[in-house]
């Protein structure tokens, strides 16, 4: 008799099979901090078709407000940050409008160029003889800290 | 004689967290994170002033002339420093990188800011270009000017 009554309150709810949540939520957590702090939030459009040079004293960029971005490409040919031809004209006319608007603000209007590694230098020229006819003179380049780990062209794969 | 009621425990009748909508809202975030995020390799920059295309300079004590040819050979005030081979090593540009400093510490000692007209062959890497522009860097030296052919 006396154990059936022990066996009645050792089956009560309260003493169901749980599942303990705590190692979950643990797991859950650390994944959700290792993801905040590894990723970044994409602040230029980059076209995967351009391989940035590289250059051990660049540094990581900051303020991404003011700038042109120019894409160069390898066979020297020369895209805006929606990845569309421009032609050295309509950057000069682009960069003139940036500079009017960003004129008196903290930040100045700037040329951003993410040129290929091989792409010829003229086209450098063309784009920053463009920018400085527009009247913008600071240029930021693109590269790469290491060449460890550098991503394929899609055109490559 | 009245029985004494049955002790319950705490976990019976205490204050019950409930944590199903904070795991929600977590792996709702982790989710995201997820998805968003991509192991690309980070991209870095490299600023510069450039002014536009003019003359080469004649004083050498005001500008230091520097010239990359087609094939990548760098020279800095009519002396080859490095080689057409391996561009985008920094230790091949040691030279180069010197060359700069002392470019920086002279034009300081003048009280002058250091000048550096860049001679580029059209044809030459881009890489080759930004290893001009990364030593620079190195020096300290924030502006350039483009010199034609």
């Amino acid at each position: 008799m006396a154990s059936n009554k022990l066996t009645r309150v050792q089956t009560a709810p309260s003493d169901a099979m749980k599942m303990d949540m705590s190692p979950m939520i643990d797991m859950v957590f650390l994944l959700l901090i290792f993801f905040m702090i590894a990723s970044q939030m994409i602040t230029v459009k980059m076209d995967p078709e351009v391989l940035p040079p590289v250059a051990d004293e660049s540094v990581p960029g900051k303020i991404f407000k003011g700038r042109f971005v120019v894409n160069v490409y390898q066979d020297g040919t020369f895209k805006d940050v929606d990845w569309n031809t421009i032609t050295e004209d309509q950057i000069t006319e682009r960069i003139r409008i940036l500079a009017d608007k960003q004129k008196g603000t903290a930040n100045p209007a700037k040329l951003h160029i993410r040129s290929d590694r091989l792409a010829p230098v003229l086209s450098i020229k063309k784009v920053t003889k463009a920018a400085g006819a527009g009247g913008v003179n600071t240029v930021i380049f693109s590269s790469y800290v290491t060449k460890k780990g550098d991503p394929k062209r899609p055109s490559e794969k | 004689m009245a029985r004494k009621p049955h002790p319950r425990r705490a976990s019976d009748n205490g204050p019950d967290l409930d944590i199903s909508s904070l795991i929600d809202v977590s792996f709702l975030l982790l989710i995201f994170f997820l998805v968003s995020s991509s192991l690309m390799k980070r991209e870095t920059e490299l600023p510069m002033g450039i002014g536009g295309e003019g003359e080469r300079s004649i004083d050498p004590l005001v500008a230091l002339d520097v010239s990359i040819a087609m094939d990548g050979r760098i020279t800095v005030g009519g002396q080859e420093l490095a080689g057409a081979s391996e561009p985008g090593i920094p230790g091949e540009m040691a030279e180069v990188r010197e060359q700069f400093l002392e470019h920086r510490r002279r034009a300081e000692l003048l009280d002058e800011q250091p000048l550096v007209s860049l001679q580029a062959a059209g044809e030459a890497d881009t890489q080759r270009f930004i290893d001009v522009i990364n030593a620079l860097s190195y020096a300290g030296i924030q502006n350039i000017a483009l010199v034609a052919n």
